[in-house]
């Protein structure tokens, strides 16, 4: 739980205080008692411990006057956002203290969490669930949803304005375990005994009543090991023989068939017969950032379309395999065929799983002109409007993971592709000019490709031409 | 209880002879019980709803009286709470309102003001709806001023065999009851066998077992809504209808349980929607079933405007097979 860091009220007549600095730094693990800043009023200076432990968050800076009681800043959990807005950007590593850092008002970067910011909305998207505002669902669809594990915000909508029905949240797959029981009946509900989820559903499953169960856990709870024997006792035939090898395995089932039966068919083949590997390399952004902002600023009604993030690298990777002809390629037969066309692919997640539409002779359009043929691509792959035309004929992708936090990952290649690269989230890193730390913006891009295509060095240097020009976007513009 | 077809040799009968047949052999049964209301006695009333009585039972059972409502329903009170068993009788249901007071303020409320010491089984019969082109003063649908006010039992039954048992139920019942009829439905037929049985207050009829949309059907609406799951049969649209019988009490029960099923509703009466019985349903519905709701629940009404006398303008008022399929797509949300 967030707890608030105020403004100290240091006797009576202490109408205001001004924070003379902070002592701990933003993103900082403190702990209850470490002084976290300092105050001055009108007659004293005071130094202000932390109430608790958690990770810091200023809401106010140096310099800021506040009256006692007003909110200088929180002490977060891991994860946690201030309540009274802001977000707290961690990165993917386990260790906080070292890695945590703050997002400043209005800066570009790509936000760990799912809200969705101008940048998502001009990059393709690869989630349908970073959808702001209410789903509209009509309450059996959230219930169903409940009992199924499905989440709503993955299910697309047929009823009046795409609101969601119990029948479209039946039709889509569930992505978790069911998070809450079978509704019981009124006779099971007034037992009011201590027994397990699981115990209930293996009762459920072997006919047995709890009710006739005794329990040996603590206060009487009812394991499923109790349920498992209470049925061998009477003779159940459902019961599994637990010495049995050909034990079913216990679980929601969920059949591999349609788009999921797609794509674990390509993807397990894509690594059964090509030789992947994947290398990763850091990317400075502050220009590419920089163009951007300048970009925003001339305004998608000029441009056609503001491209994002995503849409420079797709720009990027396109000229990189112009100068790279071994990464678009593809193998037949005894051959590797170059291919003439570059058309890339870019991954977008669908509610029931992925699809990569394909943006045809990309090394021809300009940088709007990609961005308004992402953004078109992904609305329809939304929509499930893709035409079989818009599917095919990729020659390379690109897939993103950075809205998730995500730096570095080893994607895998969609057949017949020699190469994918997948792209990180931008963060905050430190450059040494001399011994000065510079304040930079990284990203980490992952190229997976074909050892049987292509070797180390051609690959690394194929990462380095993109590397290259999203350092040097104006080559983007050319 | 409910009429099936492949009984042999079913004695069928109109609507209005059930009524008529039902009062015969309650008084003969009872001789508490006696009639009264405007041309009930030599005339046999207005629509021969109570032909051949005042002939068996004579004037002292089978009352005529002057045109004064609320003189007919504070007579049956009075006779009421001295021991007898009166059936008073509103010739149309828009009259209700002269003898409100009666209704509402005296009978609803006696047993409550004494302490429980006074039982009021008292019966008033009464006829509704539009289609007969008498015009808006002698067609409405009130039934959702009367269940508001407790101390009341309001039946309204949709065919010949709910008539009977209904009507038993309420002359029995101790209680001041009002049991409805619809004019346009008193030539309807109906299996309906001899001797008095009982429909209890309180318990709705599934007319119809369906799986897609719940109609909730009131009164001759019932037939209407029997129309439009045989068209929507052949879309494959299976609906299931259900007749709540009462009114009030009302069979919250059984309505929620199939919304559960079916987690689609479509409330169906006659009377106009602005205020009908249709919204307390769908309140009560929505109270009990939320989470299994799949669509706004609809209601299929009467525009709010009197009933026309035109009868071109009164066939399209008056809801029909075709609004309530039109209401069950909307909660379908499909198209025909």
């Amino acid at each position: 739980m967030a707890t608030k860091i105020q403004m100290p009220k240091l006797g009576l007549t202490m109408t205001e205080g001004t924070i003379t600095e902070w002592v701990a730094a933003p993103g900082q693990v403190v702990t209850k008692g470490s002084v976290i800043m300092t105050i001055e009023t009108d007659k004293v200076q005071e130094e202000v411990e932390a109430d608790g432990d958690g990770i810091l968050f200023h809401s106010a800076e140096a310099g800021d006057t506040l009256e006692p009681g007003e909110i200088a800043g929180w002490l977060l959990a891991e994860g946690e956002s201030p309540p009274d807005g802001g977000e707290l950007i961690v990165a993917a590593s386990s260790q906080p203290e070292e890695v945590v850092s703050l997002q400043e008002p209005q800066e570009d970067h790509t936000p760990i969490s799912h809200t969705e910011t101008e940048d998502v909305e001009a990059a393709p998207p690869v989630t349908a669930t970073a959808a702001v505002g209410r789903i509209l669902s009509s309450p059996n669809a959230r219930r169903v949803a409940a009992e199924l594990g499905t989440d709503i915000s993955t299910v697309a909508g047929s009823g009046p304005g795409g609101r969601i029905t119990s029948e479209d949240v039946e039709a889509s797959p569930p992505v978790t375990a069911p998070l809450v029981p079978p509704v019981l009946d009124e006779a099971k509900v007034e037992e009011r005994r201590l027994v397990p989820f699981a115990a209930r559903i293996a009762a459920e499953r072997l006919g047995v009543a709890v009710a006739e169960v005794i329990g040996t856990g603590p206060e009487g709870r009812v394991s499923r090991q109790d349920i498992y024997n209470y049925a061998r006792s009477t003779g159940s035939k459902k019961i599994p023989a637990s010495s049995s090898p050909s034990q079913k395995v216990e679980g929601e089932r969920i059949p591999i068939k349609g788009m999921r039966g797609i794509i674990a068919e390509r993807m397990h083949s894509s690594l059964q017969e090509m030789a992947q590997l994947t290398l990763t390399m850091d990317v400075e952004m502050d220009r590419t950032i920089a163009l951007r902002e300048q970009l925003k600023d001339i305004g998608a009604e000029e441009l056609g379309a503001v491209p994002g993030y995503t849409d420079f690298v797709i720009a990027a990777v396109a000229q990189a395999l112009r100068e790279h002809p071994g990464a678009n390629s593809q193998v037949d037969g005894n051959d590797i065929v170059l291919l003439e066309q570059i058309n890339i692919g870019m991954a977008v997640a669908v509610p029931d799983g992925l699809v990569v539409p394909v943006i045809h002779g990309t090394d021809f359009l300009g940088l709007p002109e990609i961005a308004q043929e992402t953004t078109r691509l992904a609305t329809a792959a939304r929509e499930k409007k893709l035409s079989l035309a818009e599917m095919e004929g990729g020659t390379f992708s690109v897939t993103a993971l950075g809205m998730f936090g995500v730096d570095a990952f080893t994607p895998v290649i969609n057949p017949p592709n020699a190469g994918i690269l997948g792209v990180g989230r931008i963060r905050d890193d430190v450059r040494w000019e001399g011994e000065q730390p510079v304040r930079v913006k990284r990203m980490m891009i992952s190229l997976t490709w074909d050892h049987r295509v292509l070797d180390g060095a051609p690959a690394a240097e194929f990462a380095a031409t993109i590397k290259n020009l999203l350092e040097q976007p104006l080559r983007l513009l050319g | 209880m409910a009429v099936t077809e492949t009984e042999t040799e079913e004695r069928v009968i109109r609507y209005n002879e059930a009524f008529t047949e039902t009062l015969q052999e309650l008084m003969r049964e009872d001789p508490d019980i006696f009639i009264a209301g405007e041309d009930v006695g030599r005339y046999g009333g207005v629509f021969q709803s109570f032909a051949g009585l005042n002939a068996e039972f004579g004037d002292e059972r089978v009352v005529d009286t002057p045109i004064a409502e609320q003189a007919i329903i504070g007579l049956g009170i009075g006779a009421a709470a001295m021991g007898l068993r009166p059936i008073v009788d509103l010739m149309f249901m828009d009259f209700v309102m002269v003898a409100m007071d009666q209704i509402a303020n005296q009978a609803a409320k006696m047993k409550y003001m004494y302490g429980g010491k006074a039982s009021l089984p008292l019966t008033i019969t009464t006829t509704a709806g539009a289609g007969l082109g008498a015009a808006a003063q002698h067609s409405q649908s009130l039934e959702a001023w009367l269940i508001h006010v407790p101390g009341l039992k309001v039946v309204y039954p949709s065919n010949a065999y709910d008539l009977k048992g209904l009507l038993v139920s309420c002359v029995r019942d101790d209680n001041p009851t009002i049991i409805t009829l619809h004019k346009k439905m008193l030539g309807s037929k109906a299996h309906v066998p001899e001797g008095l049985y009982e429909i209890p207050l309180g318990v709705a009829n599934i007319v119809r077992p369906g799986t897609d949309v719940t109609v909730v059907a009131i009164g001759k609406m019932v037939d209407e809504a029997k129309k439009a799951a045989d068209i929507l049969s052949e879309e494959g649209i299976d609906i299931e209808i259900i007749d709540p019988r009462s009114l009030l009490p009302f069979d919250t029960e059984t309505v929620v349980q199939s919304a559960k099923k079916t987690n689609r509703i479509v409330i169906v009466h006659e009377a106009v929607r602005n205020g009908g019985i249709g919204a307390e349903i769908a309140a009560q519905i929505q109270e009990e079933a939320f989470d299994y709701l799949d669509a706004p629940i609809a209601r299929v009404g009467a525009p709010f405007s009197p009933v026309p006398f035109s009868p071109a303008l009164e066939m399209s008022y008056v809801p029909s097979a075709e609004s309530i399929i039109e209401g069950v797509r909307g909660v379908l949300h499909r198209i025909a």
